[in-house]
């Protein structure tokens, strides 16, 4: 699954645009996965969509993986803490900040490894970057909405519920 | 009673810390490789298909069928002849096109060796104009060879190559720069750079130089392992100003850079 969603977004999507997508699927799987799983899975998860995702990158190997790993964290201790109930709007959020903090973590690791001459290529010359990240969010969250409902009618599995702090 | 040290929590991050090290370190002694290698030559017929999908979807107006082009054809000929009444602004438009006409012609005499190869995908930097080729070492395809469409306009070149793919950067990228000059009496040189993945710039023209709209630029093969000749567009505008040394200009690339399909890697 997580194979079939990069490939859609590095040989669908990504190809035909210029700066930042507006939708990355990979993020909402990812908002999906911290909202859906267990931190022990998520991290699972997260760590084979960042090993994958090395294999098609310029950044040193392994960025992707904790900058996948980090974004995930990062999603699950906003939802179990801050937001503590599942339900469409939390969900929304998660994909919103969830391509907010990945995008930033991406852009401080190229801005790192290109001054630390780590890379011969600066990947963080991008056309409306600023505005890029936050159409992003946006199109994500719009995007997370549509999906909140459409998982909701297929599958019982998206009922609201509050979370319990262990 | 055995005593628990950490929780497992813990233990899984901890985990996962020493798989990406151990992962680090087996990239880098190149261990790894076949595996990444493997991965790479099972997507690529999906990737294929999915580009090729997102180029129908995405930029349908491009991909059109021979029966289309046959019939759109018929009517640029229909549309030539009842110009030809018009044969001042015509020939302006012959001499231009006459004169890239040569430049491929040029370009075939050499008789340069290509690898042909389909872009697949983008690699996954934002905003970077990177393409994945399914090409690679296994092809001869090197770090630095140049990319070309069709017989001779050149639309990037090879930035990083493995075993089954590689990938290519635009000459319309923010980091991408070649040596080039113009085709005039004296060959004004200057350096074609990208424009945010947005369009080509050529800077560094002397001020002593005599420019003109609609000229060709070519690569200077000051580069090493780009030749001469290969054609980067035409100019389109000119920007001097006299308190600068040198004047820039705005190149326009032949062909849709950002809808390609197939391109060749010239290889020697």
């Amino acid at each position: 699954m997580a194979i079939v969603v990069l490939v859609i977004q590095i040989s669908f999507i990504d190809p035909f645009t210029i700066g930042i997508p507006p939708i990355s699927i990979v993020l909402l799987f990812l908002a999906l996965l911290a909202f859906r799983l267990e931190i022990i899975p998520l991290l699972w998860w997260s760590f084979s969509l960042g090993v994958v995702h090395e294999v098609f990158s310029l950044l040193p190997f392994g960025t992707f993986t904790v900058v996948t790993i980090l974004t995930s964290i990062a999603l699950y201790y906003l939802l179990n803490t801050i937001l503590t109930n599942k339900s469409l709007f939390p969900f929304v959020l998660l994909a919103i900040v969830g391509s907010i903090i990945y995008n930033l973590l991406l852009l401080l690791s190229s801005v790192v490894f290109y001054a630390m001459n780590s890379i011969e290529i600066s990947l963080y010359q991008i056309p409306n970057l600023w505005t890029g990240i936050l159409l992003q969010a946006l199109v994500n969250g719009v995007a997370a909405f549509i999906l909140f409902l459409l998982l909701r009618s297929l599958t019982k599995r998206f009922q609201n519920q509050f979370l319990v702090r262990k | 009673m055995r005593q628990k040290i950490f929780n497992v929590r813990i233990n899984i991050f901890l985990l996962i810390a020493v798989a990406i090290v151990l992962l680090v370190f087996l990239h880098t002694t190149g261990i790894l490789r076949p595996v990444e290698n493997t991965i790479f030559y099972v997507l690529r017929p999906v990737e294929k298909a999915a580009y090729n999908a997102g180029l129908k979807f995405f930029a349908s107006e491009n991909i059109k069928s021979i029966e289309d082009l046959g019939k759109s054809n018929q009517e640029l000929q229909n549309q030539l002849s009842n110009a030809l009444i018009e044969n001042a602004r015509l020939h302006s438009l012959m001499t231009k096109s006459e004169a890239l006409q040569q430049e491929v012609e040029y370009l075939k005499s050499k008789n340069y060796k290509f690898e042909v190869a389909q872009i697949i995908g983008k690699s996954p930097h934002a905003g970077t104009q990177i393409y994945i080729l399914d090409r690679g070492t296994d092809d001869n395809i090197q770090i630095g060879m140049p990319v070309i469409y069709r017989d001779g306009v050149l639309v990037g070149k090879i930035v990083d190559s493995d075993k089954n793919s590689s990938k290519m950067i635009l000459i319309t990228d923010s980091n991408s720069s070649i040596g080039t000059y113009i085709q005039n009496e004296t060959n004004s040189p200057g350096i074609v750079m990208g424009k945010l993945g947005l369009s080509l710039e050529m800077q560094l023209i002397p001020q002593s130089e005599e420019i003109k709209i609609n000229q060709i630029v070519v690569t200077s093969g000051i580069e090493e392992s780009i030749p001469e000749g290969l054609v980067v567009g035409q100019i389109s505008s000119i920007s001097t100003q006299t308190e600068e040394l040198f004047q820039t200009a705005s190149i326009e690339s032949p062909i849709t850079l950002d809808r390609l399909q197939v391109v060749s890697v010239i290889i020697q």
